[in-house]
């Protein structure tokens, strides 16, 4: 068996061993009954939650942050990364103060936000904006930087003028650090949401976690916190595929 | 990993000789007055129902100091941060480097370790507070099992880099197993692994604010959301930068030392 097989073959039964563990610890008494409930048990209660639709409004809230959040890092992140990176005083003035940002505890700006703007989905939008957006201007700014000079060379050659330089030579080379910005961006988005929904809020998956945390009832907590891993994990399988397949020629 | 975000590496150095009259060096210095200028303006076009005064936050937290409840809350917040920052340079480290010693357990073990560290891991916490009860170890664990991952992941690169070459060098001089480690094995990974208790660090920090701000009866988190409770904006503007200014500080060292540690090794291909 090849390295790489086996590689694969040994992470699954990791993956399967987690999974199991999940399975079988709360059956044999790890933990009390009550707090730790069996995978198999999870799942159905998930099922119905979906299918009475009780989940509905809470997945379309967190749904609807997520999107409207990412999409905002987007259509501001990708510009002001450019811009820094065609401002060269201005990324260096702003350097360190980029690199520091993920160390500040921007949580800290949701009780404020939600002090200011009220509690409705902005509060939310704002953070998870707030926490994606730097990753995809620091990643649009490296990318533009990182842009082969034999390209330049190239362009110049062909007599480009400017604006078909940056469009036809510097956008494309940094389309894969753009992803990457981008696919950091999603992740961070949701897992702003997520947060915030679940520290205080009145509706979506985070908040369905708390909800049911301080409600004592655990299956319906289990439900929501699976349903929120799977779709993270979906979400960063699918990025990964894109991933790959982008950089694939490389 | 691809976390430019994270390990950046700050370019100032090259700067560093003509500092005095580098005009970016003054930028940078004015950048927090700005911000703080730009505070100032807001909280007199908004008021101060929305937008309490520089000055008025920092009184705030003078008060905080004086009555008490800053000293007690913010030492529950650092108890629990030590403890949590503690743990996850234990686990990080210890577990990084043992699968960063193999090619086979750093291949298995890689994806799985950052497919951890891209969840939101938030919505677990209520299995923290099952398994920890309410108070200052469930919030460490919570805030552990936050920043373990970027130190575990970059102890895991730097140990898995160290190269064979290192190793033979090491064998060809007869070093012993311990004098290797010291000596070879050590201060190559030690970079790597500074850029990583950075990280873990911010990542911990947040992970103590977070934890406080749901079913705590004290830490900074706690303050903060009462304060929205009583529309004290005021000490919620104060609590904010000075938590900000927490992590800046702390980040800095870090990065200190990381370019301490790069300066003296001439770059190798």
């Amino acid at each position: 068996m090849s390295f790489g097989a086996k590689v694969r073959l040994t992470r699954w039964a990791v993956v399967l061993a987690a999974i199991a563990a999940l399975e079988v610890m709360p059956r044999i008494g790890f933990g009390d009954s009550i707090t730790l409930i069996p995978l198999s048990e999870i799942l159905p209660e998930l099922f119905e939650m979906i299918a009475s639709g009780e989940m509905t409004e809470h997945l379309l809230a967190t749904g609807g942050a997520f999107a409207l959040s990412f999409l905002l890092a987007a259509v501001t992140g990708v510009p002001l990364g450019f811009l820094l990176w065609r401002y060269k005083p201005l990324k260096r003035t702003l350097d360190p103060y980029l690199t520091t940002y993920y160390a500040i505890p921007i949580f800290a700006f949701y009780p404020l936000l939600l002090a200011v703007l009220g509690f409705n989905i902005w509060p939310i939008v704002f953070i998870a904006w707030a926490w994606a957006v730097v990753a995809v201007v620091m990643n649009t700014a490296i990318g533009f930087g990182e842009v082969p000079q034999v390209l330049t060379k190239v362009g110049k050659s062909m007599n480009l003028s400017r604006w078909q330089t940056i469009s036809r030579i510097f956008f494309p080379a940094a389309v894969p650090y753009i992803f990457t910005g981008l696919k950091l961006g999603m992740v961070y988005s949701l897992i702003g949401v997520i947060a915030s929904e679940f520290v205080l809020s009145t509706r979506g998956l985070g908040y369905l976690v708390s909800y049911s945390y301080v409600n004592f009832t655990t299956a319906a907590m289990y439900a929501a916190m699976l349903l929120i891993l799977a779709l993270a994990i979906l979400l960063n399988w699918a990025l990964g595929g894109i991933e790959r397949r982008l950089y694939g020629n490389v | 990993m691809s976390d430019a975000a994270g390990h950046a590496t700050s370019p100032a150095g090259s700067g560093a000789r003509s500092a005095r009259l580098d005009p970016v060096r003054i930028a940078q210095v004015l950048f927090p007055f700005g911000l703080l200028a730009l505070w100032q303006v807001l909280a007199v076009a908004l008021g101060d129902f929305f937008v309490a005064a520089p000055l008025a936050s920092f009184g705030a937290l003078v008060e905080g100091v004086r009555s008490g409840w800053l000293g007690e809350n913010g030492g529950v917040t650092l108890l629990a941060l030590v403890y949590a920052y503690g743990l996850a340079v234990v686990f990080g480290v210890v577990i990084g480097f043992l699968l960063g010693l193999s090619r086979f357990a750093y291949a298995v073990f890689e994806p799985i370790v950052i497919a951890l560290y891209a969840l939101p891991k938030v919505a677990l916490y209520p299995l923290f507070l099952f398994a920890f009860g309410l108070g200052i170890s469930s919030q460490a664990w919570f805030a552990m099992f936050f920043g373990v991952f970027p130190i575990l992941i970059f102890t895991m690169s730097g140990t898995q880099n160290v190269g064979e070459v290192m190793f033979k060098v090491g064998r060809s001089l007869r070093l012993s197993r311990f004098q290797l480690f010291r000596s070879v094995v050590f201060p190559s990974i030690l970079p790597s692994m500074v850029a990583g208790l950075r990280i873990g660090f911010g990542v911990t920090f947040l992970g103590v604010v977070l934890s406080q701000m749901f079913a705590a009866k004290s830490g900074l988190g706690f303050v903060l959301i009462q304060s929205v409770e009583l529309h004290d904006m005021p000490q919620l503007y104060g609590l904010v930068v000075l938590l900000t200014l927490f992590a800046f500080v702390i980040n800095g060292a870090f990065m200190l030392w990381e370019r301490r540690l790069t300066r003296h090794r001439p770059e190798t291909g």
